[in-house]
């Protein structure tokens, strides 16, 4: 039994912050309503216009190829970090530039299929 | 780091990968694409068997692994890429404009499989499993009929994140009770409740890809909408390697442990008799072998669950034969549905008159999947069967025969109505010479590995014995 003890607990825990999350802000947060809170969303720039405006479906793509690079930067700053020591200066940018060339292929894949062409 | 060449197998497909992505950019035509395809297919298949007796780690120490067991998998897994894309020559259901691509999807998934069954590390496993997945999600999209196969991915797509999120949980658990993400240290930990169910929750992202009961949703409505290539491909080679996976985290991972035994028994039971009986009212035929993968990623259950040495390897033995066998099913569904149409049981009528050739290629593969002999289905079901016998497990034995039993049903009924009935329409089906070698090389196969199943048992018990 003594082996469940760890899973009971593991469940307490889970259920504890489950309730905790829901319980605290309901008791410390502060009520207040105005405006803002009657905002369809918030992202810190006021909001313009309907929704229900036209644009290019081509942005949808261009998205997709951003959120492919942006992610992938991460991996840039662990090389930054170490760049400037003995071991790895060359090296590093070596294996960098490798990677990048590999990233990039995802761009010359789109480039070739016509993504980036501007097509209505 | 240790030996590199150890990784050629995979670098070659991976190279075969990066062809078929420069002839893709530089706008070749499909045919050249293909033929390169096919070509580095066959390296593919003759660098792992030439690679069948290495063993080693290619990088750091206990993150990857190269024995006996990943080397046999792996060639199952080439075998079903090469044979997938050797019938691809001219593949009618998939998009005319997306073609191109979709060897490309095929090599890396496949890399990915290859991947995954010598991963014995948890992250390592996890991102070979997301690789593998990622191709077969695009290459579900490709269906001709862009509805169906926006549907068949869609499915496929959430199903398998859900399942995704479920391991990543189910490694973060062993990670929290085994201080390790690696393999051989987790096996040293004493296994607690918590640590099981962090097994099980693992599990559950490649008992989706293998289609296990409760996980086995996404099979019939992917299967029916995704090009028949491509599901050729999903049904041969990425069950190899989910159980590949499956036996490591098992074997490897830790002790047999009650609890975790009974749930996979009750998974075994489940996954036989739900993909049974679902099949029997299906008219689609590759919704048949959508749910008859089911059923037999239950056979394939029972030799896991045994729990045994012999289990282990008669569960290898049945995953790496079970691909010619689906193989050649599906390699009829593919020249019947050459306009991008589902075959259902009436347009299979008559296939005999129509074209001899595929209504023996069927009637080899849907005998293999009943197991019945000379084919090898039926030395698989027998060492599956056997090894559940030697672990004390006869009444699972014989619901696997029952199981057996009903399966004969909506299997043979596919064989009267390709042999018995009349056709409705008498015009010979043309069959093109690569896909005439390829149903020859599956038949070949299935009837060689069923006569003489000696060569193969023996590379799975030095498979099973590697991981035990």
């Amino acid at each position: 039994m003594t082996d469940y003890g760890q899973l009971i607990a593991y469940l307490g825990i889970g259920f504890a912050l489950g309730i905790a999350a829901l319980v605290v802000p309901s008791l410390i947060a502060p009520r207040y309503k105005g405006a803002e809170t009657e905002k369809t969303y918030e992202c810190g720039v006021d909001t313009v216009g309907s929704a229900w405006i036209r644009f290019g479906i081509s942005f949808y793509l261009f998205a997709l190829i951003f959120v492919a690079f942006e992610v992938d930067i991460l991996y840039l700053f662990p090389v930054a970090l170490v760049f400037n020591e003995e071991m790895f200066g060359w090296r590093a940018f070596v294996e960098v530039f490798i990677f990048l060339l590999i990233l990039s292929l995802a761009i010359v894949y789109a480039w070739r299929k016509g993504v980036i062409r501007w097509t209505r | 780091m240790g030996d590199l060449t150890l990784f050629v197998p995979e670098a070659v497909v991976l190279l075969g990968a990066i062809v078929a992505f420069v002839l893709s950019v530089i706008g070749s035509s499909y045919r050249v694409n293909w033929i390169a395809s096919v070509i580095m297919a066959i390296l593919g298949v003759a660098m792992s068997i030439a690679w069948l007796g290495a063993a080693g780690e290619p990088f750091f120490p206990g993150i990857y692994r190269v024995d006996a067991f990943s080397q046999l998998l792996k060639v199952g897994i080439t075998t079903g890429l090469f044979l997938s894309v050797l019938i691809a020559g001219n593949p009618g259901s998939v998009r005319e404009h997306s073609r191109i691509d979709f060897p490309m999807f095929l090599f890396f998934s496949a890399v990915g499989m290859m991947m995954m069954v010598s991963a014995t590390e948890l992250i390592t496993l996890y991102v070979a499993l997301e690789l593998s997945a990622y191709g077969l999600y695009i290459l579900a999209a490709l269906n001709k009929r862009q509805r169906e196969g926006s549907e068949a991915a869609a499915k496929y797509v959430l199903f398998g994140a859900a399942s995704s999120a479920v391991t990543l949980f189910g490694i973060s658990l062993i990670f929290g009770v085994a201080r390790s993400t690696l393999l051989s240290e987790i096996i040293a930990t004493q296994p607690t409740p918590l640590m099981v169910i962090g097994v099980l929750l693992a599990l559950s992202g490649v008992l989706f890809k293998l289609a296990v009961f409760p996980f086995h949703a996404w099979a019939p409505d992917t299967y029916q909408g995704a090009p028949h290539e491509a599901v050729t491909f999903i049904g041969t080679a990425s069950k190899v390697a989910a159980v590949g996976v499956i036996a490591r985290l098992l074997f490897l991972a830790i002790p047999a442990h009650d609890s975790l035994v009974n749930a996979l028994l009750v998974l075994c039971v489940a996954s036989m008799t739900v993909g049974n009986l679902a099949a029997i009212v299906q008219n689609d035929i590759k919704r048949v072998l959508a749910y008859s993968t089911v059923a037999q990623a239950g056979y394939i259950l029972i030799g896991l669950v045994s729990f045994s040495s012999m289990g282990v390897a008669s569960a290898i033995y049945y995953a790496v034969i079970y691909v010619p066998i689906v193989f050649c099913a599906f390699l009829v569904v593919c020249v019947l549905g050459a306009d991008g149409s589902n075959p259902t049981k009436s347009s299979i009528a008559g296939l005999y008159q129509r074209s001899p050739l595929l209504a023996a290629t069927l009637l080899v593969g849907m005998f293999g999947l009943a197991g019945i002999p000379p084919t090898s289905g039926f030395m698989g079901k027998w060492f599956l069967f056997s090894a559940a016998i030697k672990s004390d497990l006869l009444w699972l034995v014989l619901i696997g025969a029952i199981n057996a039993t009903v399966s004969l049903y909506y299997y043979l009924r596919i064989i009267k109505e390709a042999y018995l009935t009349p056709p409705a329409d008498e015009t010979a089906i043309k069959v093109s010479p690569a896909t005439a070698i390829a149903a020859g090389l599956g038949m070949t196969l299935v009837l060689v590995m069923g006569i003489y199943p000696r060569l193969l048992w023996e590379l799975a018990e030095a498979a099973a014995k590697a991981i035990n």
